[in-house]
């Protein structure tokens, strides 16, 4: 080992070994990384720590890679009719998976679906003559419809023509859309004084809209997550003076202290008022307290859904819904007369004495107007 | 006597040629080649985030990307920088006793610089909370609450109203090498799988912000936005009424921050730049 050419032989040697460390080096990296994609790691981590897998665009990925099954199956199932029928698109939440806004196609059925999506997202300025107060339709469906236990499109689209109690008739989905401007938006104190007219362009939109949401669903009957989803009943009941402080902690940054919501410098509304005349009237299903403590538990505040406790969301939705807003449509003799036709037995402040007054009689912008 | 014995054995068994220094041991192979692997990983994760940031919006695409970008002097540009008085305009431009200024920091105009807010046109009520909040500690910032020290409430209100009413057109563009298209997305429709609304849902239909509560994105230096963003996500800022931003910011990946950060970057901030629109603030 002390001799000359052991030590030249001893620098290749290194050298040599270098090499080879360089080469396993490389393989361990190799290794670390496939270890890691392969997602055995993440598999490991949590099944060692109890903390769930977490992948951002998992439910995204998921969902995209159902609906693309879900077309591949729908031809083969019209090539071959043996073969398996298509299934439901679902997110790996296991709801409803809707198409992407990409998937908008571009003809002239994806145009109707994008003047439909508008109309949807910002009522007042794609319908202006039907819409009577500060009201859009995506204020009560979240994400322009498509969001689970937010009423979506896709959980009504699916469901007409329908049996409805409100009317006690069969309603089409264009009907059920007029009792949306009717009520919700308020039509009566719009500039055309009314819903749009059935047929009319700015229901064939919506439709196209709603239909294009639904593709993949099966007519018919009821599926997880369409509507809001019930509210059990707390043993105090509600009560709206305990949900003013609910409101004021959790309600009013966004609505505004006295329910007017806020609009920017430009005056186009950012959040909706929740009362009086530029807010739902007291024919809106939001009107009745369990809907609205169904819509808020689920929904409100924005990005905290289900944080308020049952009791919270039953007393702010009453207390949201204890003051006056746009008179019933329906009303034609007194409130009393029009309670008892229409709203027996709901749970609503409507014809009832909150703070010394019967609460029903309507106000209007231009009672608000006057007043100011 | 046994004992003894044994003891004699043990010295018979002594090595006479025993030399206490070990000689040079090879490294393992194993060590360098982990060095070798931690290496190769280190200068990956390095390119990787180097070409992020730079290979596609580095400064020199930005520019070309947008070539209307003003590059004359803020102060040119700038609207209403003399709308106050001599002692707020004091503060603004030579500090206070030993106390540095605004403009030190913020600029002339009070445009800001990467993670140095834009304050030119912010909502004048949210940049009076920030103050507030840097005093009484629920904005933890070392540099801001030594200079807010200085200021009573009054020159708090004073700078914030000076700041607000500054017209100044947006003169940022992406930094982040973020997603574009992700950045839109999130900004106008959210993510609503995680909880993310739109940004655009709370912060004004074009990013202007709404008072009183919801400062302008729009204009804001996307590094600044990104930095909020990831100290929300890890709950190092903590003064979001209902901590509604610590909650958004969480669900959110660092690849969504910088695309978010660079998507608001290239609103045109429109409304905040000019004098006659500005109707002052709404708070009431």
């Amino acid at each position: 080992m002390s001799t000359n050419s052991s030590q030249s032989g001893g620098l290749s040697q290194t050298l040599r070994r270098l090499l080879k460390a360089g080469a396993l080096g490389l393989a361990v990296f190799a290794f670390g990384t496939l270890l890691f994609q392969s997602g055995v790691w993440n598999d490991a981590y949590s099944a060692v720590s109890g903390i769930p897998k977490t992948d951002e665009a998992d439910i995204e990925k998921q969902a995209l890679a159902s609906r693309a099954e879900m077309l591949d199956a729908r031809e083969t199932w019209l090539a071959d009719v043996q073969s398996d029928p298509p299934k439901i698109p679902v997110s790996s939440e296991g709801y409803y998976a809707p198409p992407a806004e990409a998937d908008i196609p571009d003809t002239p059925f994806g145009e109707s679906i994008r003047r439909g999506r508008d109309v949807f997202l910002n009522t007042g300025k794609h319908a202006p003559d039907y819409v009577g107060n500060s009201q859009s339709c995506a204020n009560c469906h979240l994400d322009g419809g498509r969001k689970e236990n937010s009423a979506p499109l896709w959980g009504a689209y699916p469901k007409y023509p329908m049996y409805r109690g409100k009317n006690k008739k069969v309603n089409t989905f264009q009907e059920r859309i007029r009792g949306c401007f009717t009520y919700s938006m308020n039509a009566p104190d719009s500039p055309s004084g009314m819903p749009p007219p059935l047929g009319s362009d700015v229901y064939v939109d919506l439709e196209a809209y709603a239909y294009w949401l639904a593709d993949g669903l099966p007519a018919g009957g009821t599926v997880p997550g369409a509507g809001y989803p019930k509210v059990a009943k707390t043993e105090l009941g509600y009560d709206y003076e305990r949900g003013e402080e609910v409101y004021q902690a959790n309600c009013s940054l966004c609505h505004g202290e006295s329910g007017q919501g806020r609009r920017e410098a430009d005056g186009s509304v950012q959040f909706p008022p929740l009362w009086g005349p530029e807010a739902y009237n007291w024919g809106a299903g939001m009107s009745r307290i369990n809907t609205a403590a169904a819509f808020i538990k689920a929904n409100m505040p924005l990005s905290k859904p289900n944080s308020l406790t049952d009791q919270e969301a039953w007393d702010v939705a009453a207390y949201i819904n204890s003051f006056e807003r746009p008179k019933d449509p329906r009303q034609t003799g007194s409130v009393e007369e029009n309670r008892a036709k229409y709203h027996e037995g709901d749970q609503i402040y409507y014809g009832q004495k909150v703070r010394g007054e019967i609460l029903g009689q309507g106000v209007s912008r231009e009672q608000a107007d006057a007043s100011r | 006597m046994k004992r003894r014995d044994k003891s004699d054995n043990h010295l018979d068994q002594v090595d006479q040629h025993f030399e206490p220094w070990e000689p040079n041991q090879p490294i393992p192979l194993f060590v360098i080649a982990l060095a070798f692997a931690l290496a190769v990983w280190g200068a990956l994760t390095y390119l990787s985030e180097f070409g992020a940031a730079h290979d596609e919006t580095g400064p020199e695409a930005v520019q070309q990307a947008s070539p209307d970008i003003p590059e004359a002097s803020t102060a040119a540009e700038a609207q209403g920088l003399q709308n106050a008085s001599p002692e707020v305009l004091g503060l603004v431009y030579s500090g206070k006793d030993d106390m540095w200024s605004c403009a030190s920091c913020h600029g002339a105009s009070g445009e800001g610089t990467a993670s140095t807010p834009r304050l030119a046109g912010q909502v004048g009520d949210y940049l009076f909370k920030q103050l507030q909040d840097f005093h009484s500690g629920s904005r933890d910032d070392d540099n801001m609450a030594f200079v807010v020290s200085a200021l009573n409430e009054d020159e708090m209100r004073d700078l914030a109203d000076y700041y607000a009413q500054i017209r100044l057109p947006s003169r940022v563009a992406p930094t982040m090498g973020g997603d574009l298209e992700r950045g839109r997305v999130l900004a106008e429709s959210g993510d609503w799988e995680e909880n993310v609304p739109a940004c655009l849902q709370c912060h004004g239909g074009s990013g202007e912000g709404v008072e009183p509560f919801f400062p302008m994105l729009a204009g804001q230096h996307p590094e600044y936005t990104f930095v909020q963003l990831a100290k929300w996500h890890a709950g190092a800022r903590g003064n979001s009424p209902q901590a509604l931003m610590d909650g958004i910011a969480e669900a959110m990946s660092p690849e969504d921050m910088r695309a978010v950060s660079d998507f608001l970057a290239t609103l045109p901030l429109r409304s905040r730049t000019q004098a006659q629109s500005f109707t002052g603030p709404v708070g009431e």
